[in-house]
């Protein structure tokens, strides 16, 4: 499968800049997720790519050819959409076997390698039903196996999963991961669910107002996120931040109840990011020697099961913590609590750009201490 | 006090089953029982009972059948040209997106005449000896006769085209506009060609729209009479006489009522059947 590159793209609708100057590689065999909040550009990017709308400046090159000004039926390229978009007078062997017949594929082909991806997917007693004789999740797998089986040289996926309800959306989650496994297939996957982000992607692309905000890793963008943009969407719940100032090497809160020391960062107005899994009861700190005690009253707990959000009150500052619920027997709302920071783990942010500060993030090699929280 | 006999509902809907019943109801029952007998307005004291008669006299009538073969290819010649024309006129107006009110608006303006000023229209612009059409296409060299016995159906047929394309136009167009844009995209995607997207897409999921205008405009154009009777009323020979015309030509200057209700009769036995006809084949799939 060739690699994907994006050049400088730009997208304007009227007046109304919605991307601007994306440069992006996907490469062979890469599940790429593009992430972003509603209106961020994301889907645009992707019917882009698929030569659905057309570019007003910049490159998309697939291999060596360079397919900007080609029509979708040109690029090699299938798509799975947001309401499946299944042909509705069609069956279901008929759905999955247009492509390959548009393309003039012969019919003993097309039925050998339709029955092929409907056994792959668990689809072959649907093929003769029409799509409204299908489920949610049937018509999501039709949808799949029509993309699948034109062996394309790159797979979109445009929120595929969001019109199926959360148990089913599991599932197809891991499906699809497991098709990309077995396919080893370039994919551009579009979500706004940054759940299902860190979860399917080798890569992640977060988008927002049609700049790319970064690129990375699933690891990289939770640990390392580049500005206050990032470090707020990707992560459930979101990261906490608080305001303040460095001054000669320490960090004190805006309302002064939150002082610790920082390493070797300038002085200034910053914003300082915490994760939720990064406040701990002391006695799960033990092994670290690098914590900040805090002091406040445990608001309230919300439990969601194995593990409960606590969101922890202190003078003006409020902070979410996410806590085992085997940790919470001691705890009664509304009881005072002390809570420790994991210095490690902290994120700085210049106040005024929302840009990280500290680039040396300690989190990524840290990853063992998480799930331990509590 | 006395207590009404009839709950309110019911005495709120007697004016209008009783205009109901005088327009339609009695008109409907009074011209069946005339078609079952010798009906005539100059004979009204003489009134015969003839039973099937009258229905059983049309098989052998020769203008009956004539003034039906002559609807018949009218409706199918006037309604296969407007399809195609409405079809292809609402196809590129899709498409059209700058000055796209205005186009419609003039599109569709030929649809607001009444069809007995269109017919006069047209017979002064079509007339051989005064008619500005055939006056420059005689400059050109092209002689035609548009009311001669060979092509007067065909220009009553274009007539009708000329005035009902927008109809067909306008209900077209509102069906491929309420169509799911997500097929046409996912087909583009899948490598069809405009013309496969138009044959294996458009049109399967156009067909309950395309059949609901098809029937319409069947019906109406069965009931052909206005240009008939503005343009050549019936003639030359019987080469326009229409269903409609020719029942009115025996009941209301023959005074042969009887006859002209059992004609009248046939022709909602044969409408029936088609609109059945098409109906199944909308359901059918």
């Amino acid at each position: 499968m060739p690699i994907i590159k994006l050049e400088n793209i730009q997208k304007k609708f009227g007046q109304n800049t919605v991307l601007d100057g994306i440069d992006l590689v996907f490469g062979e065999g890469e599940f790429t997720v593009l992430v972003g909040p509603s209106g961020c550009g994301k889907t645009t990017l992707l019917r882009l790519i698929a030569g659905l709308e057309q570019v007003s400046g910049g490159k998309i090159l697939i291999g060596d050819r360079d397919v900007t000004k080609l029509e979708p039926r040109e690029r090699d390229i299938a798509m799975v959409f947001q309401n499946y978009a299944l042909y509705p007078h069609m069956s279901v062997y008929e759905n999955m076997g247009f492509g390959l017949k548009a393309r003039g594929v012969d019919t003993g082909e097309i039925k050998r390698r339709v029955m092929q991806v409907a056994e792959m997917l668990g689809i072959e007693v649907l093929l003769n039903r029409k799509p409204k004789e299908l489920s949610g999740g049937q018509q999501q797998r039709v949808a799949i196996g029509r993309a699948v089986v034109r062996d394309p040289s790159l797979f979109l996926f445009d929120e595929p999963l969001s019109n199926l309800d959360a148990k089913l959306r599991t599932e197809m989650r891991t499906e699809l991961l497991k098709l990309h496994r077995e396919l080893h297939a370039t994919t551009v996957y579009v979500t706004h669910d940054q759940e299902e982000a860190m979860g399917m992607g080798d890569c992640i692309v977060v988008l927002n107002d049609g700049v790319i905000q970064q690129r990375g890793t699933p690891r990289e963008i939770y640990f390392h996120p580049i500005n206050l943009l990032v470090a707020g969407f990707i992560g459930s719940p979101s990261m906490n931040m608080v305001h303040g100032q460095i001054s000669a090497g320490t960090f004190t809160s805006l309302d002064g109840v939150i002082v610790l020391e920082t390493k070797g960062q300038p002085d200034g107005d910053v914003i300082l990011g915490v994760r939720p899994e990064d406040i701990h009861r002391p006695i799960n700190l033990a092994d670290r020697q690098h914590g900040c005690a805090l002091s406040c009253r445990a608001d309230v707990i919300e439990l969601l099961g194995a593990r409960a959000i606590i969101t922890l009150a202190m003078s003006g500052t409020e902070l979410k913590a996410v806590f085992e619920e085997r940790y919470l027997k001691d705890i009664v709302e509304g009881s005072p609590l002390t809570v420790v920071l994991d210095l490690d783990r902290l994120h700085f942010f210049d106040a005024a750009t929302g840009q990280r500060l500290n680039e040396t993030a300690q989190g990524g090699e840290l990853d063992g201490g998480r799930g331990a929280n509590g | 006090m006395r207590k009404p006999d009839l709950p309110l509902q019911y005495r709120l809907m007697v004016p209008l089953a009783v205009v109901l019943l005088a327009v339609m109801a009695y008109p409907l029952v009074f011209s069946a029982w005339i078609s079952l007998h010798d009906y005539r307005l100059t004979r009204l004291a003489d009134v015969q009972f003839r039973g099937w008669d009258n229905y059983l006299g049309l098989i052998e009538n020769q203008q009956f059948w004539t003034a039906i073969t002559n609807t018949m290819t009218f409706v199918v010649g006037a309604v296969s040209m407007e399809f195609v024309l409405g079809f292809a006129l609402a196809l590129l107006l899709h498409r059209v997106r700058r000055f796209q009110n205005f186009y419609r608006a003039i599109l569709l303006s030929p649809m607001f005449i009444t069809p007995i000023a269109v017919g006069l229209m047209f017979r002064f612009l079509l007339n051989i000896q005064l008619g500005v059409v055939p006056h420059y296409l005689n400059k050109i060299g092209i002689h035609v006769d548009w009311f001669g016995v060979d092509l007067a159906l065909f220009s009553l047929m274009l007539i009708d085209t000329w005035q009902w394309t927008p109809f067909m136009l306008l209900m077209l167009l509102a069906g491929l506009e309420s169509l799911p844009k997500a097929p046409f995209e996912a087909a583009r995607v899948d490598g069809a060609s405009a013309w496969l997207i138009f044959r294996r897409i458009t049109l399967p999921m156009m067909r309950p729209v395309i059949l609901v205008a098809l029937i319409i405009r069947g019906l109406d154009a069965f009931k052909v009479f206005e240009y008939v009777y503005a343009i050549t009323r019936g003639g030359p020979g019987d080469s326009t006489e229409t269903i409609l015309f020719h029942i009115y030509k025996v009941g209301f200057r023959f005074f042969r009522m009887g006859e002209a209700a059992s004609m009248a009769y046939v022709l909602i036995v044969i409408t029936l059947i088609i609109v059945t006809t098409l109906y199944w084949s909308m359901n059918r799939r």
